[in-house]
């Protein structure tokens, strides 16, 4: 006990590189923390599930579960993590539907990590990315998505 | 939108009462409040080992978040529950790493940009750089110690179990880093 009290006496400052005085900010991470960990296992089991549903109904998952992703990323200003998150599910799901998709859900991607204002320069927006990718009937690479992404978020 | 925040239930403040090994068991079976409790307990911890191989305030959070994501989705590959922060922590290590590795191989510098332009008073700015400085000239093993028991709060018989050393050489390791730190704080 008294070696306990010692020892704190002596204990280096650092409340300064301490993130959790900031409570808000901390408690928000943690709340990430559980969400994105629920989303990823989510995630993962409709892609096991996916194959076992007919072609329409696949589709329109698929579909919704990219908005999903998306929008967690507009959200939660964590787009790295959740385009990390889409390569899984776009490994996750069969290359025939991609396109289809991907196609659909291109203008929301880049609508919403493009920038707000609908017009994004073509190579540099993610949406347009992925419509570029599905018409050539490709599953882009986790480093090719990204590689765009970060060439966005560094001309912002 | 089908994503909500989770909010603490009183089911989460219970879990907060639960020894390590009875919340590792509830999160493997699929209970979020204990996933969220073991977040709350480990965080700043995690944070803790993330610092002292990046020694980047905010590359530290980050990778201590994602370990932490990684370690809640994988919770069912920690076979010892009584081991999971020394579980938890070996990923924290291999993120951080991977994350180095990155910034090498993109010639990232290792002082933080952010420090110099940070919107923070200079005090409080010059305080961070001089510890982050100063923590340079400790080893990797001792930067996890003192970070851990001076930062995130852990005892001896906790850091020894987390970095798998004994008690004794927790303590010896923390009073020579403390030693090394201030001779280099109070310059």
């Amino acid at each position: 006990m008294k070696e306990n009290s010692m020892s704190d006496e002596e204990k280096v400052d650092f409340s300064c590189l301490d993130p959790s005085s900031n409570a808000e900010g901390w408690n928000a991470r943690i709340g990430d923390i559980v969400a994105q960990s629920q989303l990823l296992r989510a995630a993962e089991h409709s892609g096991e599930n996916l194959s076992q549903l007919d072609g329409l109904a696949q589709t329109e998952r698929f579909e919704q579960r990219i908005r999903v992703i998306a929008d967690t990323a507009y959200r939660k200003q964590r787009q790295p993590l959740a385009l990390r998150l889409e390569s899984q599910v776009l490994a996750a799901g069969p290359r025939a539907l991609v396109s289809g998709a991907i196609l659909a859900a291109a203008a929301w991607l880049g609508a919403i990590l493009g920038g707000g204002s609908g017009r994004t320069p073509a190579l540099e927006s993610p949406g347009l990315s992925l419509a570029m990718w599905a018409e050539q009937g490709r599953v882009p690479e986790t480093r090719e998505i990204l590689l765009v992404i970060e060439v966005t978020r560094d001309e912002r | 939108m089908l994503f909500v925040m989770p909010v603490p239930s009183d089911s989460a403040l219970a879990a907060e009462d639960l020894t390590l090994s009875e919340l590792v068991v509830a999160a493997q079976l699929g209970d979020t409040s204990a996933g969220e409790a073991l977040a709350r307990r480990f965080l700043r911890p995690a944070y803790a080992v993330a610092l002292s191989i990046l020694r980047r305030p905010s590359d530290a959070e980050d990778v201590a978040q994602d370990a932490l994501i990684i370690a809640l989705l994988k919770i069912q590959d920690c076979r010892a529950p009584s081991a999971f922060g020394a579980w938890l922590m070996q990923i924290v290590r291999n993120q951080a790493l991977n994350l180095r590795s990155k910034r090498i191989l993109r010639d990232v510098p290792e002082q933080q940009p952010e420090e110099i332009a940070s919107p923070r008073a200079s005090g409080d700015t010059l305080t961070r750089m001089r510890l982050l400085k100063a923590l340079d000239h400790l080893t990797e093993q001792q930067r996890e110690v003192v970070l851990l028991h001076d930062l995130a709060g852990f005892h001896h018989m906790e850091i020894a179990k987390t970095l798998d050393i004994s008690n004794t050489n927790s303590r010896q390791i923390l009073f020579v880093a403390r030693a090394v730190l201030r001779r280099y704080l109070e310059r």
